[in-house]
Parts: structure tokens; sequence; C-alpha cells
């Protein structure tokens, strides 16, 4: 491997970093579940008042 | 099983180890591999590659961070054999960073073997422990790990053109960081 490459040296970042980025994964995504959960929500309740 | 407990069946040379990595953190392994590899099989050899060199290296290594200790292993091995196979076709997430520290108006390629790899080092960290959470989380997701822009909008709950002006605005400022007052990269 060409230890030279910037990519490489990349590795080596702090351990925290790279686990503070491999945990806030899992809060994307249940946030993105909530999101679309409550613009969903949000939709049928402006449809049902239009409809009224 | 907690991760004292998977280290100290490594430290006991129990082959048990090598399962309960897999069950626990194999997946992580696998995806991480896959992100830079893009292909199936390859990511499946790379992931039992880490299996291996973690099963030789503990001990004498006794990792604080058992999957950070993984990841980085299964990222050398992933960068070695995507260096091997896509020497021609470099991967997108490579060529982005390589704006970085590739810069031929430098005049002080990486190729050149002329870049201080601590120096580097801790210019990286340093920059990284600056930026907002948000903005480190989106850097190391997509250069440590590889993953798409895509993948990160998903993860992140952000727009493609945030991350990516995000993206654009932080190799930016690495790249000045890298520069520093002496002209660039530590050089010897």
């Amino acid at each position: 491997m060409d230890k030279n490459n910037v990519l490489s040296i990349l590795t080596d970042i702090d351990d925290e970093m790279i686990l503070e980025a491999f945990e806030y994964r899992a809060f994307g995504n249940f946030a993105m579940k909530w999101k679309i959960i409550l613009e969903f929500t949000y939709i049928v309740l402006i449809l049902s008042m239009v409809m009224k | 099983m907690e991760d004292c407990e998977i280290v100290k069946l490594y430290l006991d040379r129990k082959e048990a180890a090598i399962n309960e990595t897999k069950v626990k953190y194999g997946r992580a392994i696998y995806k991480t591999a896959y992100n830079f590899l893009g292909n199936k099989e390859d990511a499946e050899e790379c992931e039992n590659d880490t299996y291996f060199e973690a099963w030789q290296s503990i001990p004498p290594c006794v990792p604080e961070f058992l999957l950070a200790y993984l990841l980085k292993i299964n990222r050398c091995r992933a960068m070695d054999r995507a260096d091997y196979k896509n020497a021609q076709k470099r991967r997108a997430v490579v060529c982005e960073l390589e704006q970085c520290v590739g810069d031929k108006r430098l005049g002080k390629s990486y190729i050149d073997g002329y870049i201080n790899k601590e120096y580097v080092l801790q210019v990286i960290d340093d920059f990284l422990y600056c930026l907002d959470r948000e903005k480190r989380i989106v850097f190391i997701k997509r250069y440590w790990y590889g993953k798409s822009i895509c993948q990160i909008c998903t993860e992140m709950c952000m727009a493609p053109g945030r991350v990516k002006m995000m993206l654009y605005r932080m190799r930016n400022s690495l790249k000045e960081c890298l520069m520093g007052e002496d002209g660039g990269y530590g050089q010897k």
C-alpha cells in the first residue's frame, strides 16, 4: 500500500472519531423514519381538513 | 458479548474469539470493505483477512476500542485490494481527497514520498476535532468509511446538495490546513 496516500494516512485517525461516525448512523436512520412518519401524518391531517 | 470479553478470548487464544467477532461486528466489517471495493467476493475476502490479522495481532496488541481496531485493519486491507484491482479506475472517494494532497501546483505530490506522515495525521486529527460534530461525521463517513453521497444523505437526513457543498468546503479547508505556514505537508 502507498503509505503516503492521504486516504491511507486517514486510517489512523483517532478511534473515538471513527466510533462517533459509526454510531451516528443508528440515530440518523431512527430520525429519518420518524421524519417520514411525521411528514406523512401532517399530509394526512392537511388532506382531512381540506376534505371537510 | 462485551468487547472486553471478546478481547479476552483473543488473549486466551480461544478460536471462539473469531466467531464472536463475526457475530458482533461482521456486518460492519463487511460493509466497510464493500464501500471501498464495490464487490461482494472481495469484501468477504477482506472481512476474513481482518479476522485473521486480528487473531495474529492480539496479543501483543490489546485494543481499547475493538470495533475501531478491527475497522482500521479492514480499511487497510480494503485499500490494498482496491489499489491492486482498480489502479486505473480509481474510486471517486480517492480522487476527491487527492485534490487535497496531490495537487501538482504545489509541486509536492504525495507520490514523491516527501510527506511527513505523522505531521499530516496530526493536522487531520486537529482539523477534524475543530469541525462541528455534524460536519466531522459527514467527513468521516465519506472519507473514512467510503460511503456514497446517497448513503450519507439517508443516514444524516440531509439533502445531497448540502452534503456535497459541505464536503467541498471541508476539502478546501483541509487543503489550507495541510499547506500550513511552512508551505505544506511538514516536508522534511
